[in-house]
């Protein structure tokens, strides 16, 4: 309303503010142009010359175009609406204190890049239980350590210390750094960053650990993959997981668009490299029942995956002065270990270059094992990292790492209690919360109160400690 | 009210200028009436304000601290309240007149004009001033500068007192030699080279002065009046496909904060950007810019 009038009362129409609306634009007080100083100068000629280029008044806009005041009020508010960015307004939070506009350096607010829907649904498999996320955060037990934050941490601490010992070519911790750094630069050339996934089942140590850090600085999810998948079952869970790219040796082995060995991604660091991952990213996917027609995707984060690695290192004595072996085909398995390594300052290394601890097998030679079924024990899934873990001196007696609940359910669902026997449930900070898309799954693995089956038959003795009796 | 008989104008005039002084004013002048009602449009005159008006008295004070020039830009925003003294002066100044003359005066609104919406006011308070000699057009989408104080805000006084005109500004203090410098190296001062929008652009003739100003203002509107976005918002909330949607739509940081400034009347909801007057030259370093090197400037005076 303009004045009080409608637009049916003052006869204006769409097709009125159309024709009319920019030369209206364009004689208001809107686009200004100025022409020396006339007004200063009371210069009258310059300053009657110049009426349009300083702004008309409506009253004077209608009389130019022979359309009433009401109607060049109404189309001129109006295309002051329509044309308003509202986005612009954002740009002074980036300004003051020092900081100047730039205009070769800005991107606007609503070019910059969004996550598209199936980033969202990867993020939405976060859903953890309110209760449980508060008291880890309270507690300590999440933070905001990412894989890529403790490579920096272990490369200003302990720049020269070896990190990657992978058959004789070795990197220390700020090389592995700046490798890091420019393959997350060589994927972004490729268009590859937030949101996106990236699998491998190059699970070689150097290639790893490099692929686990720049997937952190990138945001996007590391997917590793067993090594020799046969093409049909890899071309599925790269699809399950909707992968942008497959760090690979072989040559060939997906029809996606990047696909090639780590070596050809690396690329130029440009720029100072300020992001990384944060709690609402997907950071690694890992498959459990890789080998099933419906193997289930789970998507964790860096809570889910660097909780407890703290523990777990001081528990099994692992040092700068260790050397992790990744012993075991399963991912799962290899992440532990790139974790474990992140935390302790331990270099990655391969299994013939003098490993001291074993992840996921045993190796000969080494003083530590840590796997299911040898040496020290650990339990570990692909849903969870550590969860039960034994004492070095104790290897046969597993205690839930901390922060890690443990529940028994007898066979048809009843929660037997802390002690006696039944199938173990868990829930915990380095649980994942979710299977990715997978309601069925969802539904048959997590109760209802969000405790995840194990699939774990097991007895809880009085003191806590936990015997595995085998598959539920 | 009794009009007072045989007042003096330049008297009158020298008391007046005393009393706004007094009332922390840096500048003080009188328009030429016949002037502004030539240059002003319908509807915007003088006389369509106070039809009997004889004289218009522009008013300005000094901004923000020195420190505040090194804020973050939305912390800035906030600064441009000193505004609201400039009003309190001039609307002292009215009632002085009355008081002191017995002729009847008003303190000018420097709101929008209700009829027009909000990027037209009631008054040009910039014409007013420039008329009246205490400030001169700059390169920044016309904001008035003054060599002396640099960057004020203005407020002014209508009144039937006739009183002796002043001059507009006989130098222009924009740009700025070091803008002449910048201008001639990249075709933009600092003004147009900093403004987040890109809302400003000129050309600098051979003398060094200002040959061409553009002002986009409407560009300027999307940084200075965000009151402007609250019927886009509720818009968008009424059209909002679901709840999600609605939520961000009246809930988040941008939106919620809206409503707080304009339920306390913040003076954050209009004016927020300062950026040009950031790194103007002499809106920040003009000899009395500074209100401390002011007082240093007065103790003088007064020895």
């Amino acid at each position: 309303m303009t004045r009080g009038l409608n637009r049916v009362q003052m006869g204006l129409t769409e097709e009125m503010v159309e024709a009319y609306g920019e030369t209206v634009w364009d004689l208001s007080h809107n686009i200004q142009v100025r022409i020396g100083d006339p007004i200063r100068m009371l210069d009258w000629d310059q300053i009657e010359a110049q009426r349009d280029g300083a702004g008309l008044a409506d009253i004077q806009i209608a009389e130019r175009i022979g359309l009433t005041r009401e109607q060049v009020t109404h189309i001129r508010l109006l295309l002051e609406h329509r044309k308003f960015r509202r986005h612009n307004y954002h740009r002074l939070y980036e300004l003051g204190g020092g900081r100047r506009f730039r205009a070769e350096r800005f991107v606007p607010v609503e070019q910059r890049a969004s996550l598209d829907e199936r980033a969202m649904a990867l993020r939405a498999a976060l859903k953890f239980d309110p209760g449980e996320a508060s008291r880890y955060i309270r507690t300590g037990r999440w933070g905001s350590a990412t894989p890529a934050k403790r490579l920096r941490a272990l490369a200003e601490d302990n720049g020269n210390g070896l990190a990657l010992d992978d058959k004789g070519q070795t990197l220390s911790w700020i090389e592995a750094l700046e490798r890091a750094l420019s393959l997350a630069a060589g994927l972004e050339e490729r268009g590859i960053g937030r949101g996106d996934v990236i699998a491998t089942d190059d699970l070689r140590p150097f290639s790893l650990l490099l692929a686990y850090a720049a997937a952190s600085l990138s945001s996007a999810a590391l997917c590793p993959l067993p090594e020799r998948l046969p093409k049909e079952t890899l071309e599925r869970c790269l699809e399950r997981v909707s992968a942008r790219a497959l760090l690979t040796s072989r040559s060939g082995a997906s029809s996606i668009e990047t696909v090639c060995p780590i070596g050809e991604l690396f690329g130029a660091v440009e720029k100072t490299w300020d992001h990384d991952a944060v709690a609402s990213d997907p950071l690694a996917i890992l498959f459990a029942g890789v080998d099933e027609a419906e193997p289930r995707a789970v998507v964790h984060n860096a809570h889910t995956l660097l909780a407890g690695n703290d523990w777990a290192s001081a528990r099994f004595g692992i040092s700068a002065e260790d050397r992790i072996a990744i012993a075991s085909p399963d991912p799962a398995h290899a992440v532990i270990a790139c974790n474990l390594a992140l935390v302790s300052g331990a270099a990655l290394s391969d299994a013939d270059s003098g490993a001291t601890v074993a992840v996921g097998g045993k190796l000969p030679g080494g003083r530590l094992t840590l796997a299911a079924d040898a040496g020290c024990r650990v339990w570990i899934a692909p849903e969870t990292q550590i969860a039960l873990a034994a004492a070095p001196d104790a290897p046969e007696a597993l205690m839930p790492a901390p922060g890690v609940s443990l529940r028994l359910a007898s066979e048809d669902g009843e929660i037997v209690g802390g002690e006696g026997e039944g199938e173990l449930e868990l829930r915990g900070p380095n649980l994942a919360p979710s299977y990715l898309d997978d309601d069925a799954a969802n539904r048959n693995r997590y109760t209802g109160d969000r405790w995840w089956r194990t699939g774990q038959r097991a007895r809880i003795d009085a003191a806590g400690t936990v015997t595995l009796l085998g598959t539920a | 009210m009794a009009r007072r008989e045989g007042i003096d104008p330049e008297a009158a005039k020298e008391e007046i200028f005393a009393y706004c002084k007094r009332k922390g004013a840096l500048a003080v002048g009188v328009a030429d009436l016949e002037t502004l009602e030539r240059i002003a449009p319908p509807g915007h005159r003088p006389t369509d304000l106070m039809p009997k008006v004889k004289s218009v008295i522009a008013l300005g004070v000094g901004g923000q601290t020195q420190g505040a020039w090194a804020l973050p830009a939305k912390a800035l925003g906030y600064f441009g309240s000193t505004e609201t003294r400039a009003y309190t002066i001039a609307y002292g100044c009215a009632f002085f007149i009355e008081n002191r003359f017995g002729i009847r005066s008003i303190y000018c609104p420097p709101d929008m004009d209700t009829e027009a919406g909000p990027r037209v006011p009631l008054q040009s308070l910039k014409l007013h001033a420039e008329v009246a000699g205490i400030g001169a057009r700059s390169f920044a989408g016309d904001i008035l500068l003054h060599p002396d104080f640099g960057y004020m805000y203005f407020a002014s006084v209508f009144t039937e007192l006739e009183l002796p005109p002043d001059e507009p500004m006989k130098e222009n203090p924009c740009p700025a030699p070091s803008c002449v410098s910048l201008w001639q190296k990249t075709g933009q001062t600092p003004c147009m080279k900093f403004c987040p929008v890109q809302c400003l652009s000129g050309d600098i003739d051979e003398d060094g002065n200002q040959a061409t100003m553009r002002y986009d203002m409407a560009a300027c509107a999307e940084m200075t009046q965000q009151f402007e976005a609250v019927p886009s918002m509720i818009a968008d909330a009424v059209e909002a496909k679901d709840e999600v949607e609605r939520e961000d739509a009246l809930f988040d940081a941008d939106q919620k904060i809206l409503w707080y400034k304009m339920s306390v009347g913040s003076g954050g909801l209009l004016a927020q950007c300062f950026e040009c007057m950031r790194v103007c030259p002499i809106a920040t370093q003009a000899p009395q810019a500074d209100p401390i090197r002011r007082y240093d400037y007065a103790a003088e005076d007064s020895d």
